[in-house]
């Protein structure tokens, strides 16, 4: 019998990675396209922002996709901790993913970037609350930002900044799926 | 009989201290409660670390956050001019978190006496939530941000108990 340390858990990691990072890039193209076609509020609370909200929301799943990938390739044993870091590494693997779907996009669709750097600029500028001295410095601050889009220093960044946080809230529901969906390994009996 | 002891003492392994008294499940101190805690302190950090709100716009805390939450500045807790990383809801949710956490993984035994509570308390806060921001969302009601952080964090509260119990309590073997 397969022992609880040979038991690989790449797969199902690797497996519910690409599918939620598919699933969470989706869902911020929707959010992204709804800005670039809608009129600017000059609000942080367009669909652009609530689709990152749900994107997260759906994401926190990839953790209980990967632990019952996991349990429909090698039975329902499994210590919690073992479904934390299945967890984490599918959300790792879902950051990979989107954030290399967010770096291929653009190629597809080669107005993207100019489109949505025009969408965000136009809703800052609509912004009753930032003061007009300030405003040209953070439209400035963007502008710098799109088009350091390709760069090593920004691919870094995007993919650090959702590899912590889709990495660590999976850890939680990794865990929390091996708590609920597993049962503890027969070895340790 | 001897098997039975041991599973349970090794799927919940706590530790055990010189004075015999059980101490918590390795994953909640070294992984739950540092996440909880990291999170928390990103969250409220901005307005003690940064001069203004264009410094705010473009700051790492803000970027953090953007994958999870809308960070609408009207619906956010704004201290000296510069606004939290997250909503009020939000805010409330990672507080809450944290606090039951701490909390409860220093008094465990009160999760452990009420476990049969805490997933009814914790769906049902959800539909709370749930509820609470989508008629926010769809302007069938508006509640204050006090009202939305109140939410957040009994909800975050739930979270972080349901996580204790599922650390501290030893799962049934089928």
């Amino acid at each position: 019998m397969e022992s609880a340390e040979q038991k690989s858990y790449w797969n199902a990691a690797g497996q519910a990675g690409a599918i939620f990072g598919f699933i969470i890039f989706l869902i911020s193209m929707i959010g992204s396209y709804s800005m670039i076609h809608a009129e600017p509020t000059g609000s942080f609370f367009s669909f652009y922002y609530i689709a990152a909200a749900i994107g997260c929301l759906v994401g926190i799943f990839g953790g209980v996709l990967g632990v019952k990938f996991y349990i429909n390739e090698h039975g329902p044993e499994l210590k919690i901790g073992k479904g934390a870091v299945i967890g984490l590494f599918t959300g790792l693997f879902m950051a990979l993913v989107s954030v290399v779907l967010s770096l291929i996009w653009p190629m597809i669709d080669g107005s993207y970037l100019e489109n949505f750097q025009n969408a965000m600029i136009a809703n800052i500028e609509a912004n009753d609350m930032i003061p007009d001295a300030q405003k040209e410095e953070a439209i400035d601050g963007m502008y710098a930002q799109m088009q350091n889009y390709f760069s090593p220093g920004n691919i870094l960044q995007m993919l650090g900044m959702s590899a912590i946080m889709y990495g660590l809230l999976n850890v939680i529901s990794g865990l929390l799926a091996a708590k609920f969906m597993g049962t503890p390994p027969e070895e340790e009996l | 009989m001897e098997s039975r002891t041991t599973q349970h003492a090794s799927d919940a392994p706590a530790y055990r201290s010189h004075s015999g008294r059980n101490m918590r499940h390795p994953l909640l101190l070294f992984a739950a409660l540092p996440i909880a805690l990291f999170f928390v302190t990103v969250a409220w950090s901005p307005p003690f670390m940064l001069g203004s709100f264009v410094e705010w716009l473009t700051s790492w805390q803000k970027e953090l956050f953007s994958f999870a939450c809308h960070q609408d500045t009207s619906r956010s807790f704004i201290l000296n001019g510069v606004p939290l990383a997250v909503c009020t809801r939000c805010t409330g949710i990672y507080s809450g978190f944290f606090i039951s956490l701490a909390t409860f993984s220093v008094f465990s035994p009160f999760v452990k006496s009420r476990n049969h509570y805490i997933i009814r308390i914790f769906i049902i806060m959800s539909i709370v939530l749930v509820s609470d921001g989508f008629a926010n969302l769809f302007d069938i009601w508006q509640t204050s941000n006090v009202t939305r952080s109140f939410i957040g964090l009994v909800w975050g509260i739930s979270v972080g108990t349901v996580l204790v119990d599922a650390l501290t309590i030893p799962r049934k073997h089928h």
